[in-house]
C-alpha cells in the first residue's frame, strides 16, 4: 500500500484529513463517538451554540422527503458556558478539530460568544449566519451581503480564532455574500447550510413539522450544494468547506474537485453512523488508484 | 465500538390490517435487549424510503427477534414487504426500555403500542400481572400475550372483540388488584389518560413514547419530549433518555 498524505491545509488551520462532521448532526461527538473512532475526523462541528441555554421549537422537527430530510430543531443547545465546562473537556481528548458553530440574534450576541471562546481549546468558529429555524437572527444575516459582512468583520474583531462562515444557499446569488465574507475577513467558508422547505400532511391539511417549515438537507440537496461550492471557488481565494447531501465516498470526491478544500458529512451519518470512516477509505482508494500521492492534489482540479 | 448489523428476514406475517409481524436473526453481539428498547431500521435498500425507522422490540428469543409493524408510511411499507431471506441492516438495541418493579403490575396497551409489551410481559417477575388491550377494530397479540399472562381483557372501539369503548374504560375495574405499578404504550391521548388515572390513584406510571427520529442515537434532536425540570420544563431526546418514562417527568401537549 503506497503511503498517501490525507492532510489538508485550510490556511491557517490543517486537518489530519479533509472529513469533517457537520454541526447539527453529530451532537457534541459523544453519541457518534461509540460508533466510529473520533481520532480518524478531520473535526468535528458542533451542534449549534447561543449565548444562553435554548430549547428549541416544538415536535414534530423532522419530516422526511424524497432522498432527504427536513428539520426544524431550532438550535436546542444548553448554551456556550455549558458547552465549554461540559463537552468541550470530552471533545478536547481526541486527536480532530472542534469547531464552536456559533448563534446570534444580534451582532453583538455573535461577538460575545465568539469572545467567550477564544480562550478555550476550540480550534475554530463557525459563524452560523444561514439557520432557517430560528425567528430572529440565522438566516436573516446571510441573506444580505452587507450584513454578511458586517458580522463577519465584527466577529472578527473580537476573537483571533480561525474563522468559518457557514453560508446559505437560500440567497440571490452565493457569490455575492460568499465575496462579502471575504471581505469582512473570513479565514474560511462553508456551504451549504438547509435549504429552506416544507411538507404537508394531505389527511391533516397541515405541515408535517409544527413549526411549518424548515431545513432540507440529505442527498436531494447535493446538486445544488456543488454548484454552489463550485461557484464560490471560482469567486473566493479563501478555503472552503463542502458540504451539503455527502454520503458517499464519490459525493466527497465531486466537492474536492468543485474546489472544496475539505468536506463535512451531516445528514448521513443517521442512515450511516460509519459513513465518514467509509469515505476515508474511499477516497485514499481513489488517490491510490489514480496515482495520486496527496489528496491536495485533487481539490479544485475540475477539468473543463 | 458499536456496530450496525444485517439481520435475516426469517418470517414475514399479516397478522391485521396493515399490520406485520416480522421475525429477524439474533446477532450475537446483541447480548442485552430490554423490553420497551427499539432498533433502527432501515426499511429500504433501494430509496424507497429514506430515513431509519425506529420499531421497538416485540419480543426477544434466542436466536431471533421479533418486531410488530404499522404500514403507515413508506418506510413501514417498504419493510413489511421485505422478503424472507434479505439483509435488513438495523441499529441496536437504543434507548432505555421498563423497568421492571412491583409485585403487581397493569399493563395497559393500545393498537401498535401493544407491541413492546409482550416482551415485557414476557420476562417480568411479578406475582400478578394483568393486560388490557385496546383495538380500533381488529385485535392482535391477544393469544401470544394470554401465552404468558393469565388476565387479558381486550376492547375495541367499535365492539367487534371483547369490550366496547377505549381500552382505558377497563383500567377502573383493574383497580381491584390494587396494581403497584402501570406499563403503558400507545396513542398519546391515552397515554395522558394514564398518566392522570395513575396520578389520581397514586400509582407510578411507566410509558413508553414515540416520536418522529431521524438519528435514533441522540445526536439530531429532532425527538424531543418535554418533560418536567423541577419547576421548569426541558427537551429531552425520546430516543436516548426514552422512549420509556416514567408518567410523573411527561409533559403532553395540552391540544390532545
Amino acid at each position: 500500500m503506497k503511503t498517501i498524505d490525507m492532510a489538508v491545509d485550510l490556511k491557517g488551520l490543517t486537518l489530519e484529513n479533509p472529513i469533517m462532521a457537520a454541526s447539527g448532526t453529530f451532537g457534541f461527538g459523544r453519541e457518534y463517538g461509540e460508533y466510529v473512532d473520533l481520532n480518524t475526523l478531520g473535526g468535528i462541528m458542533v451542534k449549534g451554540l447561543t449565548l444562553e441555554e435554548r430549547k428549541g421549537n416544538p415536535v414534530p422537527r423532522v419530516a422526511e422527503t424524497p432522498m432527504g430530510m427536513l428539520n426544524s430543531v431550532g438550535l436546542q443547545n444548553p448554551g456556550v458556558e455549558a458547552f465549554i465546562q461540559e463537552e468541550l473537556p470530552y471533545l478536547s481528548q481526541f486527536n480532530t478539530r472542534v469547531i464552536a458553530n456559533i448563534n446570534g440574534n444580534t451582532i453583538e450576541e455573535y461577538c460575545r460568544i465568539a469572545e467567550r471562546l477564544s480562550d478555550t481549546g476550540v480550534d475554530a468558529l463557525e459563524l452560523n449566519i444561514s439557520c432557517p429555524n430560528v425567528k430572529e437572527g440565522g438566516v436573516a444575516f446571510g441573506r444580505d451581503p452587507e450584513m454578511v459582512y458586517k458580522v463577519t468583520k465584527s466577529v472578527r474583531e473580537h476573537t483571533n480564532k480561525y474563522l468559518i462562515v457557514k453560508l446559505s444557499p437560500n440567497v440571490r446569488d452565493i457569490r455575492e455574500v460568499a465575496r462579502a465574507a471575504e471581505e469582512g475577513r473570513a479565514d474560511c467558508l462553508s456551504l451549504i447550510n438547509t435549504l429552506i422547505g416544507m411538507a404537508i400532511d394531505i389527511e391533516q391539511q397541515k405541515p408535517i413539522l409544527a413549526r411549518g417549515i424548515g431545513g432540507l438537507s440529505g442527498p436531494v440537496v447535493k446538486p445544488v450544494a456543488l454548484r454552489m461550492v463550485y461557484e464560490t471557488a471560482q469567486t473566493v481565494s479563501i478555503p472552503i468547506i463542502g458540504m451539503g447531501g455527502i454520503s458517499n465516498p464519490n459525493d466527497a470526491i465531486e466537492f474536492l474537485l468543485a474546489g472544496a478544500s475539505a468536506i463535512a458529512v451531516g445528514t448521513a451519518n443517521f442512515i450511516n453512523p460509519f459513513v465518514t470512516a467509509e469515505i476515508y477509505e474511499g477516497i485514499r482508494a481513489y488517490l491510490e488508484r489514480k496515482g495520486y500521492t496527496s489528496v491536495k492534489d485533487i481539490i479544485g482540479k475540475l477539468k473543463f | 465500538m458499536k456496530t450496525s448489523s444485517l439481520c435475516k428476514v426469517l418470517n414475514t406475517e399479516r397478522i391485521a390490517e396493515d399490520i406485520y409481524k416480522i421475525s429477524v436473526t439474533r446477532p450475537v453481539e446483541w447480548k442485552e435487549i430490554k423490553a420497551g428498547q427499539f432498533f433502527h431500521i432501515k426499511c429500504s435498500e433501494e430509496g424507497k424510503s429514506y430515513l431509519r425507522r425506529p420499531i421497538s422490540i416485540c419480543e426477544v428469543e434466542a436466536n431471533q427477534l421479533r418486531f410488530i409493524v404499522r404500514k403507515s408510511g413508506k418506510g413501514t411499507e417498504a419493510l413489511c414487504n421485505r422478503k424472507v431471506g434479505d439483509d435488513l441492516d438495523i441499529i441496536g438495541p437504543l434507548g432505555n426500555g421498563f423497568t421492571p418493579t412491583g409485585e403487581k403490575i397493569l399493563l395497559v396497551g393500545g393498537g401498535i403500542g401493544t407491541a413492546p409489551l409482550v416482551e415485557l410481559c414476557k420476562t417480568i417477575k411479578a406475582r400478578e400481572v394483568k393486560v388490557l388491550l385496546g383495538f380500533r377494530t381488529e385485535p392482535y397479540l391477544v393469544e401470544t400475550f394470554k401465552k404468558y399472562c393469565s388476565t387479558v381483557e381486550v376492547a375495541t372501539e367499535d365492539g367487534s372483540f371483547g369490550v366496547k369503548g377505549y381500552v382505558t374504560a377497563l383500567m377502573e375495574a383493574a383497580m381491584e388488584n390494587s396494581p403497584e405499578m402501570i406499563y403503558a404504550c400507545g396513542p398519546e391521548v391515552m397515554l395522558k389518560q394514564i398518566q392522570q388515572f395513575g396520578k389520581e390513584k397514586g400509582i407510578p406510571t411507566q410509558l413508553a413514547m414515540e416520536e418522529r427520529m431521524a438519528c435514533g442515537v441522540g445526536a439530531c434532536l429532532v425527538c424531543s419530549c418535554k418533560v418536567k425540570a423541577g419547576d421548569d420544563w426541558d427537551y429531552v431526546r425520546t430516543c436516548k433518555e426514552g422512549p420509556v418514562f416514567w408518567g410523573e417527568e411527561v409533559i403532553f401537549d395540552e391540544n390532545n
